[in-house]
């Protein structure tokens, strides 16, 4: 045999041998038992934290080995291919958003009120708006792992070279516009704007809306954004750009979302959650910031609460390991280390807010903040607000069109849910 | 005698094929079939495929994005394709010329073809930012103004502009493949016996001449290969998308492939997304022996 | 008139080497700045740091297991490829079998096949296999460029002259012996070219990787790329010296052996 061709074959041979090795593979090996565990990986400092808590529960028992493999981007795509091919994690990350798309079909979920009942951790320690979140009547479906609310951070700095009193309990709406507006100036060391809006995302729209009176949906089940109240909620939201000229696209000045723009200063101010705080410290350390409530509304004070919760899929193979995975994540150990969100048990929560008052906006508004859940097709929903948020303010569309063609659309999709009984 | 030879030819044939057949068989003629049969059924990889008859092609008409999809495939198909062959000719044809340091160009001209699609979409990114790298030069050499007579905002945010992202993507692709296209024209341009150069010339032809009477018609193959490979290329445009811009802003960059990654592995609409990718294959087939009967082969 | 042209001709090749370079050394030195410099005015860093890179390799070792991994693939991707092609294309080229007028058809209609519409498929076959975050898993990305590797082969060979077969087969020489000991040394160029070709294709392959892994661990380069770039989506000196990762190992190899790949892709437009 010619070298050439010899060489070749026992190369390939080998490689194979050695790539199929290299499968990430979740049997048990040398008796302890492996566990894979998956959560979202855009935020760094959650990352870190992630990392770190599951190091401390390798380190802290012997049986069992649990591997983080954080998704970045598209997290639910991802996640619901490894659900269908049969090689999901045995522990996973759950929005509030897909809860009940989750829920709805596939039985994708595993109850967890067996595992609770023989547990430690207790439902009564978690703040029941979380806990109430992620069940369905009395199943208990997922451990919420922490909450958010939005709140504005503004550049103290900003203010005082305006001149203007920093935001507090009193700031409605009108006030913020008019904030913003003195904020924004060209003037040296460099131009700024008052306020930074994400074009794409309902997300800080859908507050504001409220706080104008509108609603999402009718007591009937329809869409109701497009009433004169939603109408006047656009209006004003997109005003700040088009017409007031205060704001900008984090975009527009290279970055990703609205609390990066405020980190280079770009913007006074942003309505933000507090996994920005850690954000700052780490890369704007020296940026002067305060936190206050959102600004409230003729309406009233509207916000929503963002939380996460552990799941467990129907599928995994090592139930019993992936709970003793969450009990330790959930502990209250692991609950005082988390700085980009405000602890899911009551106690902590409370504790540390007093160790770190920035945060107490946050928790404030958690008192009338709704959950971030708009049904099995939620996420989708509010993808199509996001649509036409983008509408408004690339000048396709004004308010009204984009939201009555939004809320027709959304009809449909709801209806559809009903009908075919299939749900993405 | 000659049976035994062509059993033995047979089976010789079937070792040398056996890995080749079982590979385009497995992963190329039977999910085609696989595929078509999909688009006629509802499939979400959880529940079993349920029959739906035509139902996804006729979702398909009706669907928005499907015609936004086709449109702006289409748009930037013809834009590459056009833009692409006449810039690597135009560089095959100064290549063509003696000049020093040709080794120098030639690398430098095919490089953006060996860098990968992420690589490149992410260096583009950082390029397109409204207050980065590009916006700069232009308004360091005075274009601003060129721009803004246009009614576009300056400074552009390329990739934020409805009117400006899906050109923005198109401009990089070509920069990405001209290079590729060069060399192939090179190639077919070195074919050209001087001979027929030297007998035009003799006849009184000028350079120009030469060109249109010598160089295009003999280059006609290559032309049709470089077309052909740039359609098919362009249609299947999907990397950038996803990275740079997910088909935004407002779908201004939706293609359709990046339709179907959408529909088959976001929202699990797998047998509707076969009927896209049916429906594009189709298309590209069209474009292809449009292409070919409008060059005349 | 003759040295106006020269120099308009020169003054062009300088200017599209200006605009094809110019992405790249943008890129190396956006990578070389200050986070807190990433949009300053200028192209220079100022100042000039390597604080990217060090943070690229500590806080993502992943990194360099991405380079190891998509060698890898590349590796038995190319020697898959090349020796299956070779097989395939010496059978098409000189063994008269039934069927291979079909086969041939097949061959030419499946390289016209887009991508996409084999994805959704490919990837039921996978889950159905066990095959999904595997290796085993990218085999139907590069089944792509097997048809036309196959196909370029069978060209090839057909183009050379039948005597020497003849004159094996004559000594004695067994099908299979002619295949290793003939074919194969005379193949240089089409084994040169598959072997470029399937290489680019394998190591800067995107789409379908995405699809089948899901564990960090097994990423290749563009999928880790991508990876990163979720992670770290707003420090964009970070990506930048990613991105270098990616792309300066390929454009050393490139600049070394730009002879071979030049003439490999060259070959490719003739044949055809």
């Amino acid at each position: 045999m010619p070298p050439f061709v010899g060489i070749r074959l026992w190369l390939l041979v080998m490689l194979l041998a050695g790539l199929s090795a290299c499968r990430a593979s979740d049997s048990t090996a040398g008796g302890k038992v492996s566990i894979r565990f998956s959560g979202y990986a855009g935020n760094p400092a959650e990352t870190a934290l992630m990392e770190k808590l599951v190091a401390d529960f390798n380190r802290a028992q012997d049986a069992i080995h649990a591997r983080y493999e954080p998704i970045p981007g598209t997290y639910y795509p991802k996640v619901l291919t490894m659900l269908a091919s049969g090689t999901a994690p045995d522990v996973l990350y759950l929005d509030i958003l897909y809860f009940q798309p989750f829920l709805a079909k596939r039985k994708i979920l595993r109850p967890l009120n067996d595992l609770l009942a023989t547990s430690s951790t207790r439902p009564e320690d978690f703040i029941p708006s979380l806990l109430g979140a992620f069940s369905d009547g009395e199943t208990i479906y997922g451990i919420p792992k922490d909450f958010n609310t939005l709140g504005l951070y503004y550049n103290r700095d900003s203010f005082k070279r305006a001149g203007l009193g920093y935001p507090d309990q009193t700031w409605n709406l009108e006030r913020f516009r008019q904030a913003a507006i003195t904020l924004t100036h060209a003037k040296p060391p460099r131009a700024q704007y008052g306020f930074a809006l994400a074009p794409d995302t309902a997300d800080r729209f859908l507050p504001i809306a409220e706080m104008f009176g509108a609603r999402l949906f009718n007591p009937d089940g329809t869409c109701a954004i497009a009433s004169p109240e939603g109408i006047r909620a656009m209006a004003f939201y997109t005003g700040l750009k088009l017409s007031d000229h205060a704001a900008i696209f984090p975009s527009e000045v290279g970055s990703s979302f609205s609390g990066d723009a405020f980190g280079r200063q770009d913007v006074a101010m942003a309505f933000e959650g507090s996994w920005l705080t850690p954000y700052l410290q780490t890369s704007f350390p020296s940026l002067p910031y305060g936190v206050a409530q959102l600004p409230q509304g003729p309406a009233g004070r509207s916000n929503f609460l963002f939380t996460v919760a552990y799941v467990i899929p129907q599928g995994s193979r090592h139930v019993e390991a992936a709970w003793k995975l969450i009990e330790f994540l959930t502990s209250e150990e692991a609950q005082a280390q988390v700085t980009f969100a405000l602890p899911s048990r009551k106690v902590i929560s409370r504790k540390y807010v007093e160790e770190h008052p920035e945060y107490r906006p946050i928790l404030e508004a958690a008192a009338y903040a709704k959950p971030y859940d708009f049904g099995p097709q939620g996420p989708r929903i509010i993808d199509r607000l996001g649509v036409a948020l983008q509408e408004v303010l690339l000048g396709v569309k004004p308010p009204e069109q984009a939201l009555q063609d939004a809320a027709k659309e959304i009809d449909l999709l709801n209806r559809r849910d009903l009908e075919r009984g299939d749900v993405e | 005698m000659n049976l035994g030879r062509s059993r033995a030819e047979l089976l010789a044939a079937l070792v040398f094929l056996a890995p080749f057949l079982v590979l385009l068989l497995v992963f190329v003629l039977w999910p085609v079939v696989n595929a078509f049969w999909l688009s006629f059924h509802a499939y979400d990889l959880f529940a079993k495929p349920r029959w739906v008859g035509l139902s996804n092609y006729r979702m398909l008409l009706q669907q928005g994005d499907f015609w936004i999809s086709l449109r702006n495939t289409v748009f930037y198909t013809l834009g590459v394709v056009i833009a692409q062959t006449a810039l690597a000719l135009l560089l095959a044809l100064m290549m063509d010329q003696r000049i020093r340091g040709k080794t120098a160009f030639r690398v430098a001209y095919f490089l953006p073809s060996v860098t990968s699609s992420v690589a490149i979409s992410l260096i583009f990114m950082a390029l397109f930012f409204k207050n980065g790298i590009l916006n700069q030069i232009l308004a360091a050499l005075g274009l601003e103004r060129l721009l803004a007579a246009t009614g576009l905002a300056v400074p552009v945010d390329w990739l934020g502009n409805l009117h400006t992202a899906l050109p923005s993507l198109m401009a990089m692709n070509v920069w990405s493949t001209a290079g590729f296209f060069m060399i192939i024209f090179l190639a077919g341009l070195q074919d050209i016996p001087q001979t027929l150069y030297e007998v035009a010339e003799l006849d009184g032809a000028g350079p120009l001449a030469q060109f249109r009477y010598v160089t295009l018609p003999l280059l006609k193959p290559t032309f049709f290969y470089v077309a052909t490979m740039g359609i098919i290329g362009a249609f299947q445009v999907f990397d950038q998308v996803f990275i740079m811009t997910n088909g935004g802003p407002l779908k201004a960059t939706m293609t359709m492939a990046y339709l179907l990654y959408t529909e088959a592995f976001v929202h699990f609409n797998m047998g509707y997304a076969c009927a896209i990718a049916f429906v594009l294959a189709t298309v590209i087939f069209l474009a292809t022996m449009g292409q070919k009967r409008l060059m005349g082969e | 008139m003759r040295k106006f042209k020269r120099i308009l001709l020169y003054a062009l090749l300088l200017a599209f080497t200006v605009v094809s370079v110019f992405p790249f050394v943008f890129a190396l030195l956006t990578s070389f700045k200050d986070p807190s410099q990433a949009f300053a005015p200028g192209l220079w860093p100022h100042p000039f740091t390597l604080v990217n890179y060090r943070e690229v390799v500590t806080t993502t070792p992943l990194f360099l297991r991405w380079v190891v991994n998509s060698l890898l693939i590349a590796a038995v991707s190319v020697v898959l490829l090349v020796l299956v092609s070779m097989m395939g294309g010496f059978a098409l080229a000189r063994i008269a079998f039934p069927g291979r007028q079909l086969l041939l058809i097949a061959l030419l209609g499946s390289m016209m096949i887009p991508g996409q519409v084999l994805w959704i498929p490919n990837y039921v076959t996978l889950a159905h296999l066990g095959w999904v975050n595997t290796y085993w898993g990218l085999i139907p990305g590069v089944v792509g460029s097997l048809a036309s590797g196959t196909f370029l082969v069978s060209q090839f060979l057909k183009s050379l002259p039948r005597e020497l077969e003849e004159a094996a087969t004559l000594d004695g020489l067994s099908r299979f012996g002619m295949f290793r000991w003939l074919i194969v040394p005379l193949s240089g160029p089409v084994l040169a070219t598959i072997t470029i070709t399937s290489f680019m294709g394998s190591w800067n392959a995107f789409s379908w990787p995405l699809i089948v892994l899901n564990s960090p661990e097994l990423f290749t380069l563009p999928i880790g790329l991508n990876f990163f770039k979720g992670l770290y989506i707003t420090k964009w000196t970070l990506i930048m010296a990613g991105s270098m990762f990616n792309t300066l190992p390929v454009l050393l190899v490139f600049t070394i052996f730009q002879r071979y790949f030049i003439k490999g892709v060259a070959t490719t437009g003739l044949k055809e």
